[in-house]
């Protein structure tokens, strides 16, 4: 599954660091997501959509 | 260790899981050390033969509950995968000892039953630095 949480950080500036704290989990991990290598579980994806202010499906999207 | 939980993980855990931990480590001990010295007859040697791998049981699961302690997904399913890994080879290889063992070959010898847990950590060691390239 893809996403676009790059983009959607960068726009706020963020770093991974930075999402990694909002959401409480670890640097790695936000990297692992962000790069696809990782598909989260619904409360994770529900949490970065309620973090970015829009839905799941603005975030991540089928190959 | 790469698949280690953090730190407050572990702190929350040892409260509850350390005491259980030492008597399981101590079953698996004390049977062996039972039936080194003493030869039980039969009905206890089955008692004593079914608490060892329970106590392997009661180890492993403890081991994933330990490492399942942190938060963080991502962590939880890369050491659930290490875990697995480390599982299916020790399995494996206790299956190659046992058949070199049947067969006589190789001149297997017999191993003590202990060693079972440094060879599980070994593979999870090994099976942790392996799969964080895929996770990380």
């Amino acid at each position: 599954m893809k996403n676009r949480l790059k983009v959607l950080r960068a726009e706020r500036n963020w770093s991974q660091a930075d999402l990694a704290q909002k959401l409480e989990v670890s640097r790695q991990s936000v990297n692992a997501i962000e790069t696809g290598k990782f598909d989260p579980s619904l409360p994770l994806a529900f949490k970065l959509a309620k973090l970015f202010e829009t839905t799941i499906e603005a975030i991540f999207f089928e190959d | 260790m790469p698949f280690m939980p953090t730190k407050e993980a572990k702190m929350r855990y040892r409260r509850r899981g350390a005491p259980a931990i030492v008597v399981a480590i101590g079953t698996f001990f004390g049977v062996h050390s039972v039936f080194h010295r003493y030869h039980p007859s039969e009905p206890w040697a089955i008692l004593l033969a079914l608490l060892q791998p329970l106590s392997i049981i009661v180890l492993a699961a403890f081991i994933v509950q330990f490492l399942n302690e942190d938060r963080d997904e991502v962590q939880i399913a890369y050491r659930r995968h290490a875990v697995s890994w480390a599982t299916a080879g020790l399995l494996a290889l206790c299956l190659i000892w046992n058949q070199l063992g049947v067969y006589k070959l190789a001149g297997a010898r017999e191993v003590a039953p202990g060693m079972a847990i440094p060879v599980f950590l070994g593979f999870l060691i090994v099976a942790g630095i392996v799969l964080k390239r895929r996770y990380q």
